[in-house]
């Protein structure tokens, strides 16, 4: 079969254009294009992050046309989908996206993995070039659906209008039920503006055949959990994203206060249990505190919930946790014994299970307090406080200051990845779950800019600070484009180190200080200038003194972003740190320890 | 000198959506995850729907159960069983192409007949032997024949279906 160049557009042509407000008709047709408007109307969706472009231009056009919808435009494609998946993450809905064809739809790719990683529920929507174009490496043509194989819970290729509602409503659900993952939705331009009738559209109850969404607890499992726990003396709660994903803060919160149990939270976790409850003993991990990492090694109970338990957690995994019986729960079964060989595995909502486990537990004393008494020492010796009180910006303490003045139980923090990320995790006090909003299981960097954006039209009442670096902020730094024109005012507080610091840091102990290709400040702009330039505002400072006021002149701004440029001390590296390989309880605390 | 590691195969069966991008889908996971594949196969069943995939996964006992969770939990995966423990039926088809002459054509078919195997296709200096069976038996005929040349080989990767009637020693589901 032959094809020309304008092949896309003369075989999409369609035959007629529907009348939809006039006709009352029954046997009335609709277009793919409407029907994906219609669909996302349906389920509720609000707000479209994306860029248009050629291939998806018969769905904006119905875009244009719905008043329930608004859309977003971001100014790359990365930034619309960490936006979808920031504001999935706030809200609670999924986030969606509209990107064309080839590259808007590749450009998607680094936010889709992203999402997967996180567990994040995001749908793509992606233009594709018409069905008789696919295969002939047609202009804008990527096959989308092979690039997100390896990235999504599922993806779907559409060939036929009157599969766009039925699609619609499984990416939803897919989406949003038992682990939530990111779905990605390939429609090609005559699927778009070819027509259907709505008699075509039936729903198939057996789609779903073999997906189980919230399997039943096994309450033999939790019994035998039940009574291992309370028979430990050294037991340690760790807590992951999962928490935060099935809305269990306060069922673990009864386990945890009925048995005095100490808690560590690995990244993802941090905010489900307040961070100035007692019980809470810190990050666990790679710049895990101390008293976590040693609480772990020293355990002889490990109760993990809601975490994959993935390496930044583990380090060496033969010796995490040598000395405790593992108790795993987490509503993927797969995550069972892929890394570690669970004693008591049990899979489901974490919800359900620590509510039942309140039940075997309720009543049946506390745990050891000479437990807690060797907790509270490594406290004192682990202390990760910072002088502060110096004349040259420390990170931490820029952290810390953020953390005092946005002390308000509704801000939402969102990072981008590097030493600021591990500072802000370390040092800023959250309170609730999905306060943090930050890129862990890929590692984003660019990640934290963009997810403001999101938070910030998820939350619009709600203050947003972004904590980034100077690495960071510059790879999504295009969308200061998007914050400006939707008025948004985020706040945007900058660790400026001149340098790519967490790589850095390794160089600085693991490379023997070759600092290759680490150092960026040459040819960085005042980002303070930057912003302002795009009509936001910037401030910049380099002194302890300065900081507060600065800062709380940016989250008083509410015409649009503010950035604060923090020139902060270049040489300052994240600690403890656990070198990769090594068991968690060798962390170092400095770098004359390494 | 230590003995290579000895393979440990275990069959899967795998009911599947019968869908385009299916096949590339797991195959790309089964890949990505690193897991040790020692065949696959796949067609259609009986309801169009759904295809049968017949996987034979080399490794120990907690790859094996990564397979089977990572499979399950994609959504066009139906169901996914391990035959392992489990009375099944395996069968794998090979298409041999011998060498042979008029000398020794009777001696290959002769060969043949006794591993219950068809010829297929003769021609003046080739014939195509058409073994069914399970892969050692399939395995023993190459071996045999390759005495007389084999130019070339296809085989359709092993097919597994559990067994009507269990075991008395089987535990039912």
């Amino acid at each position: 079969m032959a094809q020309t160049k304008d092949g896309n557009e003369s075989r999409t042509a369609t035959k007629k254009r529907p009348n939809e407000e006039s006709s009352p008709d029954k046997e009335r047709t609709i277009t793919g294009a409407r029907a994906v408007i219609n669909g996302l109307e349906e389920q509720g969706a609000e707000v479209v992050f994306g860029i248009i472009g050629g291939a998806i231009m018969p769905i904006y056009d119905e875009l244009g046309k719905s008043d329930k919808i608004r859309h977003v435009t971001t100014t790359h494609e990365q930034g619309a989908i960490h936006a979808a998946d920031a504001y999935a993450r706030v809200t609670g809905k999924p986030g969606v996206v509209f990107a064309t064809s080839g590259p808007g739809a590749s450009n998607l790719m680094t936010g889709v993995a992203n999402a997967y990683m996180d567990s994040s529920p995001v749908i793509s929507f992606t233009g594709q070039v018409a069905t008789p174009l696919i295969g002939q490496d047609s202009f804008q043509e990527v096959d989308v659906r092979g690039m997100s194989d390896p990235i999504t819970k599922h993806n779907y290729l559409v060939m036929e209008p009157k599969e766009v509602p039925k699609t619609i409503r499984k990416s939803f659900h897919l989406a949003q039920s038992g682990r939530p993952g990111p779905i990605v939705v390939d429609l090609p331009k005559d699927v778009q503006m070819g027509e259907f009738t709505r008699e075509e559209d039936s729903q198939d109850e057996k789609e779903f055949k073999g997906y189980e969404v919230n399997p039943d607890v096994n309450g033999q499992e939790v019994e035998d959990l039940a009574d291992s726990l309370l028979a430990a003396e050294r037991p340690v709660v760790l807590i992951g994203g999962g928490i935060a994903q099935a809305g269990a803060e306060s069922e673990l919160m009864k386990v945890v206060e009925e048995l005095e149990l100490p808690v560590a939270s690995s990244l993802m976790g941090l905010g489900c249990v307040n961070s100035r409850d007692p019980h809470l003993i810190g990050m666990v991990g790679m710049h895990g505190s101390g008293p976590a990492n040693k609480a772990i090694a020293k355990s002889d109970f490990l109760l993990a919930v809601g975490t994959r338990l993935d390496d930044r957690i583990t380090g060496n995994v033969e010796e995490f946790a040598p000395r405790a019986e593992i108790a795993h729960v987490d509503i993927d079964p797969a995550e069972m014994g892929k890394i570690i060989q669970p004693d008591f595995p049990v899979v489901g909502d974490a919800k359900k299970v620590l509510s039942s486990l309140n039940d075997l537990v309720e009543g049946k004393g506390q745990i050891d307090k000479e437990w807690w008494g060797q907790i509270r020492s490594w406290f004192d010796k682990y202390s990760m406080d910072s002088k502060g009180g110096e004349s040259v910006l420390k990170p931490q303490e820029v952290v810390r200051a953020l953390s005092e003045l946005t002390d308000n139980d509704e801000t939402i923090v969102t990072t981008g990845v590097g030493q600021h990320q591990m500072w802000a995790a370390q040092h800023y006090e959250f309170t609730y779950p999905n306060q943090l909003i930050t890129s862990g299981g890929l590692g984003t960097m660019g990640f934290g800019f963009p997810a403001g954006i999101g938070a910030q039209i998820a939350a619009p009442d709600r203050p947003v600070v972004t904590v980034t670096g100077d690495g960071s902020f510059q790879m999504n730094i295009q969308e200061l484009t998007t914050a400006v024109r939707e008025r948004l005012p985020i706040t945007v507080v900058i660790l400026r180190n001149g340098s790519l610091g967490m790589v850095r840091q390794w160089q600085q102990l693991f490379f023997d200080n070759r600092l290759v290709e680490t150092l960026i400040d040459e040819g960085t702009p005042s980002l303070a200038k930057v912003t302002e330039a795009y009509g936001g505002k910037g401030i910049s400072v380099a002194e302890e003194e300065g900081l507060r006021p600065a800062m709380q002149e940016a989250l008083n701004y509410d015409r649009g972003p503010s950035v604060v440029e923090c020139f902060v001390a270049e040489e300052e590296n994240v600690f403890p740190m656990v070198p990769a390989g090594a068991a968690n309880e060798n962390f170092i605390l400095g770098e004359g320890d390494a | 000198m230590p003995k290579p590691k000895e393979k440990q195969l275990h069959p899967l069966t795998a009911l599947v959506k019968n869908k385009s991008g299916v096949l590339s889908r797991l195959s790309g996971l089964l890949a990505r995850r690193g897991f040790n594949i020692d065949s696959l196969a796949v067609g259609e069943t009986t309801d169009s729907r759904y295809s049968r995939m017949s996987i034979i996964v080399n490794g120990d006992r907690k790859t094996l159960d990564q397979v089977v969770k990572q499979l399950n939990k994609q959504v066009d995966v139906i169901s996914v069983k391990d035959l392992s423990d489990r009375s099944h039926v395996e069968r794998e088809l090979s298409l041999i192409k011998v060498h042979a002459g008029t000398e020794n054509r009777s001696e290959i078919i002769e060969l043949a007949d006794i591993f219950r195997a068809k010829v297929a296709d003769v021609g003046k200096k080739f014939v195509i032997v058409e073994a069914t069976g399970g892969a050692d038996k399939v395995k023993a005929l190459e071996d045999l024949l390759e005495e007389f040349g084999i130019e070339e080989i296809a085989r359709t990767g092993r097919v597994v279906l559990e067994r009507a009637e269990k075991r008395k020693d089987e535990k039912s589901e």
